[in-house]
């Protein structure tokens, strides 16, 4: 089945260059993001809890929930890129996830 | 799930099919072992021939304790541990922390093993230890653990790989509960074809279907135990503590108190047990004392899970004016709900949160997952057994399926025979390594492999129990006055099972396909 047309970025032609070549290697695409981008991802959403959820009477649930959690991220994460059908938009997906997360620690 | 459009169902397929193949031995190894060390209590119990109880640590511990910790040099009075041996002995632990070569911090340890009755000193041993304490007796029950928690790899590699073999389990579990038409109907497959299930993928998607809650359980919380030690603490503290770890374990056990370490009497132990014991319906399992005979001495005691508890607690005491101070979270300065989180994933992962019978079921579910994934990768290779290096690799599974308890077996038989002479420590693993040799010879026949592998496996499983007898292993009329009922039911375990296999193969059922061997899939 052809991987759908990446429409929502039609005007930014540097965006549609990148999508266009995600688009051309949907198997080298899909593994690669499947996995070292989702387990970087993973970390990075860890290290973004530490930020926004709260510690708690101990002081300690900021840090130690990201942790705990940490299989449960990934396997979202990985099931997601596994059943997105359109590449393009599953790797801006990713990226928009480690940019606000980023942002959060930089801005935390 | 009727969701999944056709190219996603094909995806999901791959990705259910390739994440068992690439990691399905592996995986197998880590299941079959992990069910089989539920049971790690009643076999180093049974390998030891112990015909004592361990109740942790009895009522009266202080005389014998200071006794012995005179002997000790102070520094390692940073941290004690005390707590019941196997052979209900008691051990004190006294450590102190060191910077490791890699630059983590590690326990330099002087361990007693103490007769409780006498106060005499059986066993002293000085090191450093980051994982437990040495018990060479306990040398089989610790190398299958092992196996299991790190597949007999050098830390942090081994943590790692079960971590990853966590995630592919996930993932398999997922994906599997995706290309699930008929969660409901799959669990009720209904006999066919003269009492028979119609195919070996109904076999699969049977003991799947009941597994896949307990599958994705085990793998969340394999992959937690493994990735926070090896990877997620170590991350965490290098993002959000600047790569500085112990920063990183203040913030988890609190922030340390000025220690005031001028001298001052340790409160008397005993009136603490007491005090503790009655204030529960529990026994104590370990104390520890943290800056023993110093003003800010503290003593935690750790008791084992009272009736309706999921999991054991501890009690806080002032260690010089045994005031109580309230229970204490596993980590944190106060309760959480994280220290909640890790509280329950113990248990669930270990399967011993309502004794015997938690663990039955915690085996047979383990069993059925490792069966999933042996038949997983089984019905891969049939789908493509025109290719010749996938039926190499089919060959290669059943070796494994079968070579795996036949290797844990050997190992047991290197224990056994050494056992006497004091060093199974390094015969075990040897042990293991002969018996996985064994079951690559054994196994070389691609048409035999199966039928020779589980004979040799039937004729282990016959000849252990003698052979522990032989090497002067509790006999089953000591272990019933004993009352340590483990000796006698894994004995009868192995020879029932071991008969059952040779009995089977007498009467020509051998000749049928094995169980492994797999009809084409639908």
């Amino acid at each position: 089945m052809p991987t759908p047309r990446f429409n929502p970025m039609r005007s930014f032609s540097w965006l549609s260059l990148i999508g266009s070549a995600l688009a051309s290697r949907p198997v080298l695409t899909r593994w690669v993001m499947a996995g070292p981008v989702t387990i970087i991802n993973s970390f990075i959403i860890m290290w973004g809890m530490t930020v926004w959820v709260p510690e708690g009477a101990a002081n300690v649930n900021h840090f130690a929930l990201p942790v705990i959690i940490f299989p449960l991220i990934w396997v979202v994460l990985f099931t997601y890129v596994c059943l997105e059908d359109n590449l393009p938009r599953g790797s801006l997906v990713m990226f928009a996830i480690a940019v606000v997360n980023l942002g959060l620690v930089a801005l935390g | 799930m009727s969701f999944l459009t056709q190219a996603k169902t094909k995806r999901i397929v791959a990705v259910h099919g390739w994440s068992g193949v690439v990691l399905g031995l592996l995986l197998y190894v880590c299941i079959f072992t992990g069910s089989i060390v539920v049971f790690q209590e009643e076999i180093d119990t049974w390998s030891q021939g112990v015909l004592t109880h361990n109740e942790g640590v009895g009522p009266r511990v202080d005389h014998h304790f200071r006794t012995a910790a005179r002997e000790v040099d102070e520094k390692y009075y940073e941290e004690i541990t005390i707590f019941g041996t196997p052979d209900g002995n008691v051990r004190y632990l006294f450590r102190t922390h060191v910077t490791g070569e890699n630059g983590g911090i590690e326990d330099d340890v002087v361990q007693l093993t103490v007769n409780p009755e006498t106060g005499e000193v059986v066993d002293r041993w000085e090191g450093e230890i980051t994982e437990r304490e040495r018990n060479p007796k306990a040398a089989l029950g610790d190398f299958w653990v092992d196996l299991h928690v790190q597949l007999y790899m050098p830390r942090p590699w081994g943590l790692i790989v079960t971590g990853i073999l966590g995630l592919a389990m996930m993932a398999a579990a997922v994906t599997g509960i995706l290309l699930h038409k008929h969660l409901i109907r799959d669990a009720f497959v209904a006999a066919r074809d003269r009492a028979r299930l119609v195919g070996s993928r109904d076999l699969h998607v049977l003991a799947g279907t009941w597994g896949l809650p307990f599958a994705i359980v085990l793998a969340f919380t394999g992959a937690f135990f493994s990735f926070a030690i090896s990877l997620g603490l170590p991350v965490m503290a290098m993002l959000a503590f600047g790569g500085d770890q112990a920063a990183l374990m203040e913030a988890f056990l609190g922030a340390s108190k000025d220690l005031d370490l001028s001298p001052a009497p340790l409160a008397s132990l005993d009136y603490i047990i007491a005090d503790a014991v009655a204030r529960t319906d529990s026994y104590v399992q370990a104390i520890e004392i943290k800056n023993y005979n110093s003003v800010s001495a503290e003593v935690s005691v750790r008791l084992a899970a009272a009736a309706g508890s999921l999991s054991q607690f501890t009690l806080g005491y002032d260690g010089v004016t045994r005031a109580f101070l309230g229970e204490s979270p596993g980590f944190g300065s106060a309760p959480s709900l994280s220290d909640d989180l890790v509280s329950i994933i113990g248990p669930l992962h270990f399967g011993n949160f309502a004794g015997f019978a938690s663990k039955t079921v915690w085996l047979g579910l383990g069993l059925a997952v490792a069966y999933v994934t042996a038949t997983g990768m089984l019905l891969w290779t049939k789908r493509r057994e025109e290719v010749p290096l996938w039926q190499r690799f089919r060959q290669v599974i059943i070796i494994t399926i079968w070579g795996l308890p036949v290797a844990m077996l050997v190992s047991a038989v290197f224990y056994f025979v050494t056992l006497p002479a004091g060093d199974p420590e390094w015969w075990t693993p040897a042990g293991f390594l002969a018996g996985v040799a064994i079951a690559l010879l054994v196994g070389a026949d691609r048409e035999l492999a199966e039928r020779r592998l589980r004979l040799c496996f039937a004729l282990l499983c016959v000849s252990l129990p003698i052979l522990r007898h032989l090497t002067g292993g509790a006999s089953w009329s000591e272990a019933l006055v004993a009352g340590q009922i483990s000796v006698l039911a894994i004995d009868i375990l192995l020879l029932v099972g071991g008969f059952i296999l040779l009995k089977q193969m007498r009467s020509g059922r051998s000749n049928e396909p094995g169980m492994f061997v797999q009809e084409p899939a639908e």
